[in-house]
């Protein structure tokens, strides 16, 4: 999932301003794969662990201090967001991601500084898709 | 695909076949007392078949069936198959001795447990 310029970006108590993307990627983190007597070529394939991670990038203002306390690896959290296009008159698709922060950096070689946040995203169930897209009153997962 | 008496048990997955090692027990005298330099053939290897692969099931209460019906055919004094497989190998009297998953069970889009099964052609039967 890519969403540039998304609205109202929240994570747990902590509004955060001038967000300009936040990317959901997922990938494997352990697969099977099996092969038999009879061929070279794999016959099972599956990811029974995959990992989703996030990454949000926003732009500081001038006269910001992006050094906020409650940023640290390892807190957790709820990062929502709504996807552009809120407040219009099209249904508002909100994105609520359950997900420990695992990282802070800087990206201040241009003007404006950016602040770039890294997450990782996980489920209290295992089988259920810590990515929930509400659109309207229909839960979807990205 | 593995048969045991024309039966795919391990059917469900990918498995594969692997015979143990042919030829003479040696035993090192040095072993056995009184101890003595030198060794003896006491006897032929007895053919051993390893079955491993992967019970795959789309969900967990089948992966349990499955898991059941391969247990339920171990059994005090062992029951003895035919094996085959799909190279055109076979093995008569095999003693099924040993069904041992090699790994946790693992829920992806199946639900799935890595596995070792072991068959032996004793000696005396």
């Amino acid at each position: 999932m890519l969403v540039r310029s998304p609205n109202a970006v929240r994570f747990g108590n902590a509004y955060l301003s001038n967000v300009e993307t936040i990317i959901v990627e997922r990938s494997a983190h352990k697969t099977i794969e099996e092969w038999t007597d009879t061929g070279p070529h794999a016959v099972f394939v599956d990811v029974p662990e995959q990992r989703v991670s996030v990454k949000l990038v926003r732009r500081l203002d001038p006269g910001e201090r992006p050094n906020r306390a409650e940023f640290v690896p390892g807190v957790t959290g709820l990062l929502g967001f709504f996807l552009a296009g809120h407040g219009t008159d099209a249904s508002p698709v909100e994105v609520n991601i359950s997900c420990v922060l695992t990282g802070v950096r800087y990206e201040a070689w241009d003007e404006p500084t950016r602040q770039v946040l890294t997450f990782i995203a996980y489920s209290e169930m295992a089988d259920q898709d810590p990515v929930i897209v509400l659109t309207g009153t229909r839960v979807a997962s990205a | 695909m593995v048969m045991l008496d024309g039966n795919a048990v391990f059917g469900s997955g990918p498995c594969r076949v692997m015979e143990g090692p042919r030829g003479e027990y040696v035993l090192t005298k040095a072993r056995v007392s009184p101890f003595q330099a030198g060794s003896e053939a006491i006897g032929p290897l007895e053919v051993r078949l390893i079955v491993t692969g992967r019970l795959v099931a789309g969900v967990a209460a089948d992966l349990n069936t499955l898991v059941q019906s391969i247990t339920d055919l171990l059994a005090d004094p062992p029951n003895v198959y035919t094996v085959s497989d799909e190279l055109g190998r076979e093995w008569s009297d095999m003693a099924f001795v040993l069904f041992e998953p090699t790994g946790p069970v693992e829920s992806g889009r199946e639900v799935s447990m890595a596995y070792r099964a072991e068959l032996l052609r004793f000696l005396v039967p």
